[in-house]
């Protein structure tokens, strides 16, 4: 038999840190101006860097009012592209009847002229300012010349999986004490401007209750479907740590929010990857500390023995487990699929299942 | 110089897949494939990681080296036999283009340009149009507002036949110019002129300097002339481009292509052209499903239709995918029962967690159902476009079935049942199979090689998954209803010869094995009630002869169209019933 060197496997990631150096950068979509220096200490709301984007226009017709055809229309521009104008100033005229009567075009706004042809001139009319913010506080790492900076800081770093809003922040309190579903009777008035935390899925009584008393944020391991509609109507954002149906929270990331109980924690929403996916929100909860930690785990994980993992697909989705080993062959699942699996060994049980490679995610501690 | 070996590497929206052709024993052939995630997710995206890591899964199935130390691919192949000679790379990872449309009126030429877009990776935000389709006619002022909102990377003008009248695309023209130049240098679109032959020069005057403008031939030259073409290749073109700029990681995969990326949706069209030449009569058919994208290519008599519909697939464009076609014509499909939260939250976790692949069978037939009505509605799509192939699409001879959704099963009975329920062909026909996911590596090879590639293509890379036969009916027939009967004589390499009677009922599928080996004929038809066999109303020839395949002859008597049942309880029987026919529920196949 020929000797094969042994099958390597990327699944996705996500990280826990209950403790950790955490780099994050926050840019622009759209080159403007850097305002903090590298080694500047931000707050969240901090504006980190700003930029002008156009927003309106204005078509105005010259052909028309000067009574020429469209190709001639543009020779009677007083302005050329590029210039600025105001509203009601002369943009295009054309003596007519032998001088004594003058044909005028106005400008119908302020702004800038950008293009004429066709007949037509066209204006900007208005920039609305970008600004990005640093959305937790941290120390600016590095500057990127007009676009914005890296942050740094040391805390907790969760990532989740669904948002229904974006970047918010507040102070935590856990609500339930393990994996029970977040109801309504578990939220009392003190959970008022706070980031509520349930350990398992969300209940739509939750919802209301937390509407009336009007929580900055929820964040829960999972929640029906059916439930997404309303979620939309709601004051505040739901996070989810796990995904869609009845999934209890992860019992690790249920440990770093009841340690950080009462803490600010600061939900991040980074931008789309390059094929339009959207990225996973994050949690940070910043922990000042004596001693810079160790970096976040970054790059690439091998799937390997002894990872810990959650299982993403039916009949054990939602679990967790370790890995026991690669298995040296694909192998043929119930669905009829013949794909490379991995031993697991369930959380809680001695129950060893095979599981496709890719239908496991690592959770890096 | 031949070609020993080439590599061919399809970057997928979920797998990025890499095929390995070489010259074996004086012969041009498939030797292996691989594949790894396409990492293009997270802040470390990368395309050319997901392309190492697939190679360095093919170096150790195959046995071949394709990386040096240092990660890069060797080329050209090596006397010790590492590396490859040629490396190609096909693309269906990038964002699809943001395209706009204008013409003189919805049927003339903006019709051409909906299907020269149609076939592209191309997104159509918005079609300007001098005659709307109440008949009344457009301002400039609307076009210029609607260009300026849809910020497209693409703007394809097309209008008037050569030599007719030029004013209203002259207007277009200078609309589109007007638009662009609100943006900056550097993001404006691409302008393509594709109408009119006598405005070139003054299209080129009104773009200037400014605007970046590619004059093309006409679409439609003379009344009754279509050309798409051009306009195809240049969408194919700014495609490739735009994702080499957005996609970290392309550009070196580029390099390792010496240039030589195609559109994955190309590809496929070059086999379904060199498959068609083999069935002139009836043309061929490929279908595609895969992560966020579904492609229909139909060959027939020299021409190409062709479709890809993109947010329909089974990665990250299920969940759009379900949104749109809704939750009762996915679960009419299902044999079992499922709330539409069950589904939903199904839907979205494979969305968000698009490398997953079902574990049982019961999600399974949901994903089975998605790939149903993705089919569906890309097959409407070119209906749409092209109707003229209403007549004859359903007599298509042979079908690819190709793309993720029919990669590494092993239980083709529900894969025949998923491409019959949703392509519903008429008469005799084959069902081809790639379940390597090799058409894209194969379409690649067409297009640098086409000596090579015939070689590839002629020792069948792909499976006879079944041959058909498929019988329209007049009029609708009862449950268990004889339809036709004929004999099935088969010979053996040693001579002997095996007859059976086959049945045909109204609502059943037969399945009837056929050795691989040997000679095999259909005689003896007998038609019992008015049914065509594509070959007219109760026609039929005295012999076929028809080849073996992977589940044989597959009879499927349940008419065209297809009707499933209305009782939702009566329908999931149906269901259950079908999949036992083609084996799917009794283990066998």
């Amino acid at each position: 038999m020929m000797w094969r060197e042994p099958l390597r496997f990327y699944p996705a990631a996500v990280k826990l840190a209950a403790l950790a150096t955490i780099r994050r950068e926050r840019r622009l979509p759209l080159p403007g101006k850097v305002l903090v220096r590298r080694g500047e200490a931000v707050q969240a709301t901090t504006v980190l860097a700003t930029a002008e984007q156009p927003t309106g226009v204005a078509i105005v017709d010259l052909a028309c009012p000067l009574r020429v055809s469209s190709d001639r229309a543009i020779a009677y521009l007083r302005r050329k592209p590029g210039a600025p104008v105001r509203a009601q100033e002369v943009l295009a005229a054309r003596r007519t009847l032998l001088g004594l009567r003058i044909l005028r075009v106005r400008s119908p706004v302020d702004g800038e002229i950008v293009a004429a042809g066709g007949g037509r001139v066209l204006i900007r009319t208005g920039a609305r300012t970008l600004e990005v913010r640093a959305g937790f506080p941290g120390v600016v790492a590095e500057v990127i010349p007009q676009y914005g900076v890296v942050l740094e800081t040391t805390g907790a770093l969760i990532q989740a999986i669904w948002s229904s809003g974006t970047d918010f922040s507040g102070v935590l309190r856990v609500v339930t004490t393990g994996a029970e579903p977040l109801r309504a009777r578990v939220l009392d008035p003190m959970v008022q401007g706070t980031v509520v935390v349930g350990g398992g899925w969300i209940e739509p009584s939750a919802l209301e209750q937390a509407e009336r008393l009007q929580v900055r944020g929820m964040i829960a391991g999972s929640i029906e479907a059916s439930l997404l509609p309303r979620l939309q109507e709601l004051s505040f954002p739901v996070i989810l740590t796990e995904g869609f149906g009845r999934l209890p929270m992860h019992p690790g990331i249920f440990r770093i929010f009841s340690l950080y109980q009462g803490r600010e924690a600061f939900i991040l929403h980074p931008p789309a990857s390059p094929d339009g996916t959207p990225g996973r929100p994050e949690i940070v909860i910043p922990v000042p500390t004596e001693n810079p930690p160790p970096p976040e785990p970054v790059g690439e994980v091998v799937l390997q023995p002894g990872l810990q993992v959650r299982l993403l697909r039916e009949p054990d989705r939602g679990r967790t487990g370790t890995i026991l080993r690669i298995l040296s062959d694909p192998q043929i699942l119930e669905s009829g699929l013949r794909v490379w699996c991995a031993e697991i060994r369930l959380d809680g049980e001695e129950r060893r299942v095979r599981v496709p490679v890719y239908n496991v995610e690592v959770l890096r501690v | 110089m031949t070609l020993k070996s080439l590599l061919a590497i399809d970057v997928g929206s979920v797998q990025t897949r890499a095929m390995l052709f070489a010259r074996v024993e004086d012969r041009f052939r498939f030797v292996a494939a691989a594949s790894a995630p396409t990492s293009l997710r997270g802040p470390d995206a990368d395309a050319l990681l997901g392309a190492i890591r697939a190679l360095e899964h093919l170096s150790a199935i195959s046995g071949r080296p394709l990386l040096d130390p240092r990660g890069i691919l060797i080329a050209p192949e090596l006397s010790t036999g590492a590396g490859v000679d040629v490396c190609m790379v096909t693309l269906s990872a990038a964002p699809p283009l943001q395209v706009v449309l204008g013409g003189i009126a919805p049927e003339w030429s903006l019709a051409s340009l909906h299907r020269a877009a149609a076939g592209t990776y191309a997104r159509v935000l918005k079609t300007l149009s001098v005659i709307s389709p109440d008949g009344s006619r457009r301002t400039e002022d609307e076009w210029l507002y609607a260009l300026v909102a849809a910020e497209p990377d693409v703007v394809v003008i097309a209008g008037g036949v050569d030599g007719g009248s030029t004013r209203p695309v002259a207007a277009l023209l200078e609309a589109a110019v007007l638009a662009a130049q609100l943006r900056p240098e550097g993001e404006r679109p691409l302008l393509l002129f594709a109408g009119n032959a006598l405005l070139r020069e003054e299209a080129v005057a009104i773009a200037g300097r400014q605007i970046p403008l590619r004059v093309l031939e006409n679409v439609c030259p003379r009344s009754g002339l279509e050309r798409i073409g051009p306009v195809v290749e240049e969408l194919d073109q700014r495609y490739v481009e735009q994702a080499v700029i957005r996609l970290p990681g392309l550009s070196a995969l580029q390099g390792w292509a010496r240039g030589e990326l195609l559109p994955t949706a190309r590809a496929l069209s070059h086999v379904a052209r060199y498959l068609s030449l083999e069935t002139p009569e009836r043309g061929a058919l490929v279908v595609d499903v895969g992560g966020r994208h579904t492609v229909l290519v139909a060959a027939y008599g020299g021409m190409l239709a062709q479709v890809v519909q993109s947010d329909s697939g089974i990665g990250p464009g299920i969940l759009t995918l379900y949104q749109r076609r809704g939750y009762e014509r996915i679960a009419r499909w299902l044999p079992q029962e499922i709330s539409p939260e069950a589904l939903e939250t199904l839907m979205r976790t494979k969305a968000m967690r698009p490398l997953s692949v079902p574990q049982t069978p019961e999600e399974m037939w949901i994903e089975l159902a998605l790939v149903r009505e993705a089919l569906s509605e890309a097959w409407e799509h070119l209906h749409v476009l092209w109707p003229e192939l209403g007549r004859t699409i359903r007599f298509f001879e042979p079908i690819l079935l190709s793309g993720g959704a029919f990669a590494a099963h092993t239980r083709p009975g529900p894969l025949a049942l998923a491409a019959l329920d949703a392509l519903q062909p008429i008469g005799l026909t084959t069902l081809l199979w790639d379940p390597v996911g090799l058409l894209p590596g194969l379409g690649a090879l067409a297009a640098i090689d086409p000596q090579s590639a015939v070689e590839a293509i002629t020792g069948r890379p792909w499976i006879l998954l079944a041959t058909v036969l498929a019988p329209a009916l007049e009029s609708p027939v009862a449950p268990d209803e004889l339809l036709f009967t004929f004999e099935v004589h088969h010979r053996g390499p040693d001579g002997l010869e095996s007859v059976y009677e086959i049945e045909a009922r109204g609502g059943h599928l037969e399945v009837v094995p056929i050795p691989e080996v040997g000679e095999t004929e259909l005689r003896q038809f007998r038609i019992r009630r008015p049914v065509d066999l594509g070959w007219g109303p109760r026609r039929a020839p005295r012999r076929i002869r028809i080849p073996g395949g992977l589940l044989g002859l597959i009879v499927d008597g349940r008419g065209r169209p297809l009707r499933l049942a209305e009782d939702p309880e009566a329908r999931r029987e149906q269901n259950q019933r079908w999949l036992w026919d083609v084996g799917a529920l009794g283990g066998a196949l």
